[in-house]
């Protein structure tokens, strides 16, 4: 009887326990920043977004795994040059129609411990319309309640029906690095 | 504009080192990042108005300059014409070729035809996306490309306007790095002119978007000396709207009747866009041949403002003190204005 008293209250404690540890990361603060290469001259053209608020998210973090979906208001990015911001909006991006890209994680399992180190990542990020995995490396740094990921992942403007920016003499290269850092309190 | 994360000029300029005829791209950012004011299109080649085949790149430079020079004992104006060139660059596949065609700075031409010239004319083939290599008449890579020819850097060193050689060049212009390795011929159309052969290597690094910095060396010679010089040089866009560029050359020259010289040559300008399109400048440059020669210094240090209202348009004028120790121990008050107009 004892035991079988022991069992059922460590099964609760188990679940209680469970629900407890799961949280939602209340996004705080939120950057996406890109950059890829051109010709000629390997000119980096590198852009972030200008709105704070252009990046959501609804994140849980379950045990050590990390769920959800993240949202980017495409019209924020900028690349510093205006002129070159309305190509990548209408030409290329194809904002009107796309007014959003959604990152969703399907795979982050966090460490024990959290000291900054890269871990992988996997994920489907949905551009243009077109839904693809991508997978990177994320730096984790957790102090008390406040959690900090760091992504950095490549894509290809191709992947995505995305043709080849080019205006005038240059071209931009397919690929582009991305790198999203999401920092928020644990609720 | 490694303010703007154009660390390479070759995005914008047809020349890999920069200067001169550029890109349809560079046009179009020339408008909209230099220019206070904008309507599209208005950088187009004369506006627009002759269209041009893709593989056919044109333009022309018209540069005036008036000076005022103010001396205990002499006080005196000028108006001088520096350039009137017209450029132009045909491209098929991966050659380019590309010449100017203007008029001489000779007051007084021996002959008609010699009141015209060619201060550029190469051919590049592009091998790679990185690699590209030059021949033809066009100045040695070394240093930062500056269109103020009057400073130490350049007409203190002999790298003047009109001063270019015959030359053989290899560059590799990477994402992070680019090095520029150069022959040079002097000029074997007219050996009167004494200009040096040799050689120069200049290596330029990217760090970050808008910062770079490099080294420079060459060696040359002629009938006269011979010369290594060697320094660093900085790029440093701190943000869109300022920026520091800085030179430093060493020079150990050793004339062909004497003893060896050690010198050195310098310039930096800080840079302040408040507005765009318009520029505060503070600047400084010096040439020393001989360091234990007091009398081989020329130095200026000033201030100036640069306008770039609408594309096509350049106006500068600048204050500077200036000093010539061979002439003076005291700076003088000295005052340009110039007026840069492009096709």
């Amino acid at each position: 009887m004892k035991t079988t008293i022991r069992i059922v209250f460590s099964f609760l404690f188990l679940l209680l326990g469970q629900n407890l540890s799961a949280s939602s990361l209340q996004i705080a603060e939120g950057k996406v920043e890109f950059i890829a290469l051109a010709s000629p001259g390997a000119l980096k053209i590198s852009g972030r977004q200008n709105e704070s608020q252009a990046l959501k998210g609804n994140i849980s973090v379950d045990k050590d795994q990390i769920t959800g979906v993240v949202f980017l208001k495409l019209d924020s990015l900028t690349t510093g040059i205006s002129l070159r911001d309305r190509h990548m909006k209408e030409n290329y991006l194809e904002v009107p129609k796309f007014p959003e890209c959604q990152f969703t994680y399907t795979k982050l399992s966090l460490p024990s411990d959290f000291k900054g180190e890269q871990i992988p990542f996997e994920g489907k990020l949905k551009l243009h319309g077109i839904e693809r995995p991508v997978s990177g490396l994320v730096s984790v740094e957790k102090k008390e309640s406040r959690l900090s990921l760091v992504h950095e992942f490549k894509i290809k403007t191709g992947d995505f029906g995305i043709s080849t920016p080019k205006y005038m003499s240059v071209t931009m290269g397919e690929e582009v690095v991305v790198k999203v850092s999401l920092e928020g309190n644990m609720l | 504009m490694i303010r703007h994360g154009y660390a390479n000029c070759i995005t914008c300029h047809v020349s890999p080192n920069g200067g001169g005829l550029v890109t349809s791209y560079g046009r179009a950012l020339s408008q909209e990042v230099l220019s206070t004011w904008q309507r599209e299109n208005e950088s187009n080649f004369v506006y627009g108005l002759v269209k041009t085949p893709d593989w056919l790149n044109a333009g022309g430079d018209f540069r005036f300059v008036q000076t005022h020079l103010d001396t205990p004992a002499l006080k005196s104006g000028r108006f001088i014409y520096m350039q009137a060139d017209v450029e132009a660059a045909a491209t098929f596949g991966k050659v380019t070729v590309l010449t100017t065609f203007g008029k001489s700075n000779e007051i007084e031409a021996p002959r008609f035809i010699d009141n015209f010239m060619s201060r550029r004319h190469f051919v590049i083939y592009q091998a790679t996306n990185e690699v590209y290599f030059r021949a033809g008449r066009f100045q040695r890579a070394f240093g930062i490309n500056l269109p103020d020819h009057i400073v130490g850097t350049k007409r203190g060193l002999g790298w003047d306007f009109g001063t270019e050689t015959y030359n053989l060049e290899a560059a590799w212009i990477g994402e992070s790095l680019d090095v520029f390795v150069t022959g040079i011929f002097g000029r074997p159309d007219n050996l009167d002119l004494n200009r040096e052969k040799g050689l120069a290597l200049r290596v330029g690094h990217n760090l970050g978007n808008t910062y770079k910095a490099g080294l420079s060396y060459s060696y040359g010679s002629n009938n006269t000396a011979r010369r290594h010089l060697v320094g660093p040089y900085a790029l440093l866009g701190f943000r869109p709207d300022l920026f520091l560029l800085a030179e430093i050359d060493f020079q150990n020259r050793q004339p062909t009747a004497g003893d060896k010289l050690w010198g050195w040559a310098n310039y930096g300008r800080l840079d302040f866009e408040p507005i765009q399109g318009l520029h505060l400048f503070l600047t400084h440059d010096l040439i020393r041949a001989d360091f234990k020669n007091e009398t081989t210094l020329k130095r200026s240090y000033g201030g100036g403002i640069q306008f770039f209202p609408r594309a096509h348009f350049e106006f500068l004028g600048s204050y500077q003190k200036q000093g010539n120790r061979l002439i003076s121990a005291e700076d003088n008050d000295f005052f340009w204005l110039m007026m840069h107009y492009y096709l």
